[in-house]
């Protein structure tokens, strides 16, 4: 079991640098527009030219691949950013002053959490209407109760540790012993939770884009691409396989990298 | 027989909140719904008369205590299009995402559990490494794309099962297989780890000690007990499945709650949209619920306290 986790890790970041790759390095060798049409090499498997083929307007599918790589990446790291921010800050009110602010915060995150997440996003982003901007909105929406409800776990458990109350008694405040003292021994706990969630977004984002529901429908993403390739199963399967690999190897990456970034900084929960 | 009852009390305002939220996302879109149903080209009168119908002309704490009424004395309301009593298109659904989600329920218990116990026999050891690479990769793999998938090779390539729709148990097993096999992953994971921390446990080394045989200690002894945290995560997991169906049902044409919701959101038919996503919250909330009374009833340290 030595060391098994940085195989993970490893692995996790290999998988999202490839995705990273094709998002953003690709663009730079290959000179190809995604609408672009070629109507005389529709569904055209691939080729030395296309390298994962044309869909059914003859258009490059690496470079709609691309894009949604580009797009899946920023939704999620846009979604995560913002819902651990702002789990961080409610988590830490809730758990550190406790009482009626902890009861009432609580009962909060329960209602939230009484739905199913997708469920929630996916009834925001219908009433909203689709943008990329809503999508994020509606996911952060949802997000955030999971990252307070961990955070304030962890701050009941610190605030009562000596090292907390020695600060307390040398006339800290409360927002320094909160951020001084608190949070640097939440980063961890957090960013295992960060990145699983970026796998969580990036499946949510996926999804409510393959329904019609995330970014325009003109925007190639990954779940658009999916959903469009469905009507070609048959006679172009490439147009389906590539956009699902991207997806599997990003998620895949995300959680190899929690995996083991979970076991690094708590070995005894590996075992 | 008290704390039951104090948890059920418990459930009220998690009932209300789910409720009041549902209504909130439905009513406080911004911008005139009636535009959105009828498009630009509706006139004025035409706006004012779906207003009437759909209730929108009335104050929006008037339209909150009617919602309340309407719907606990079961009314969700009309169809914007058909007309129908909502309640009555959720109902003729209902039986098809059940049948879904119960197929998908026992083919991930019937994978994830015998795979989850073989693996904790060695950990890891070769079949061990095994399951757990592929249960890492299961839990990876997102339905938009396992359906697809699943199709391609057993309905295109191997034409075994059917395409999509809805008829005997061939229809049944892909659009299943499809939900349980992200499921079954997470329950290989859990039952593995669940195993392992109760093999360490002293009643099993009292057991061995008695000179009881190997087969009879892990599934008389350890089995039983490890099975206990996996009934919490089943529980927790029909949420997922039960919005998991959304997809599936939209890839495999499956005509249960999942694609109604869908087709409504696209017809902007919001008296369906509001109905369906109340009835899955509550079915979410009613799960969650019934799993937590299991999970006592099923340890015996629970029961006691």
């Amino acid at each position: 079991m030595s060391k098994k986790y940085f195989y993970f890790i490893y692995a996790g970041l290999f998988g999202i640098a490839l995705v990273l790759f094709i998002g953003f390095a690709l663009p730079l060798f290959f000179d190809f527009d995604p609408n672009q049409m070629n109507l005389e090499e529709q569904l055209k498997g691939p080729s030395a030219k296309h390298i994962m083929g044309q869909d059914e307007n003859g258009s490059d599918v690496l470079a709609k691949v691309s894009i949604g790589a580009r797009v899946s990446l920023s939704v999620a790291l846009f979604t995560v950013i913002f819902s651990a921010f702002i789990g961080l800050i409610i988590g830490s009110l809730s758990g550190f002053f406790g009482g009626k602010v902890d009861q009432i915060i609580m009962r909060f995150i329960d209602m939230v959490q009484a739905f199913p997440n997708f469920l929630l996003a996916l009834a925001l982003v219908a009433a909203l209407g689709p943008s990329i901007k809503n999508l994020i909105l509606a996911m952060v929406l949802t997000g955030w109760s999971g990252f307070a409800r961990l955070v304030r776990g962890e701050v009941l458990y610190i605030k009562e540790k000596e090292f907390v109350q020695g600060a307390r008694a040398l006339g800290a405040g409360n927002f320094r012993q909160i951020t001084k003292y608190i949070w640097p021994n939440l980063y961890g706990t957090l960013s295992v939770q960060a990145t699983f969630a970026m796998a969580g977004a990036i499946i949510t984002e996926s999804g409510l884009s393959f329904l019609g529901l995330g970014a325009p429908p003109t925007t190639p993403t990954w779940g658009a691409l999916l959903n469009s390739g469905r009507r070609f199963l048959e006679e172009a399967p490439h147009l389906s396989l590539f956009p699902g690999l991207a997806i599997i190897i990003f998620i895949l990456g995300f959680n190899l990298l929690g995996d083991g970034l979970r076991a690094y900084l708590d070995p005894k929960s590996a075992s | 027989m008290k704390g039951l009852v104090n948890r059920l009390l418990a459930l009220i305002p998690v009932l209300i909140g789910v409720g009041t939220m549902t209504f909130l996302i439905i009513h406080l879109v911004p911008g005139d719904p009636t535009d959105l149903i009828l498009g630009d080209q509706a006139s004025v009168i035409e706006k004012e008369q779906l207003k009437q119908q759909l209730g929108l002309d009335k104050p929006l704490l008037t339209q909150f205590s009617t919602f309340w009424t309407n719907t606990l004395s079961g009314d969700l309301g009309q169809s914007v299009y058909s007309r129908k009593p909502v309640a009555q298109l959720i109902m003729s659904r209902i039986p098809a995402t059940l049948e879904l989600t119960l197929g998908a329920m026992l083919m991930a218990l019937l994978i994830g559990i015998p795979i989850g116990v073989i693996s904790s026999i060695k950990p890891f050891g070769f079949v061990d490494l095994t399951s757990s690479i592929t249960s890492i990769l299961g839990i990876s793999l997102p339905g938009i794309f396992l359906g697809p998938v699943l199709i391609y090779f057993f309905s295109i390539r191997n034409p075994i099962f059917p395409v999509s729709g809805r008829g005997d148990l061939s229809y049944l097993f892909l659009p299943a297989l499809s939900l349980a096999i992200p499921l079954s992953a997470i329950l290989v994971r859990m039952t593995r780890a669940s195993m392992l921390e109760v093999i360490k446990e002293d009643f099993i080394k009292v057991a061995r000690s008695k000179g009881l045989s190997k087969k009879t200690i892990f599934f008389k002894h350890a089995l039983r007990n490890a099975l206990i945290p996996v009934i919490t995560i089943v529980g927790l997991q029909v949420g997922t499945l039960l919005t998991g169906t959304v997809i599936t049902e939209t890839i495999f044409d499956w005509p249960g709650l999942g694609t109604l919701l869908i087709d409504a959101i696209k017809q902007r038919d919001y008296p369906i949209v509001q109905g369906c996503i109340l009835l899955i919250a509550v079915i979410y909330v009613g799960v969650n619920f019934i799993t937590d009374i299991l999970y006592q009833w099923a340890d015996p340290k629970m029961r006691a306290s």
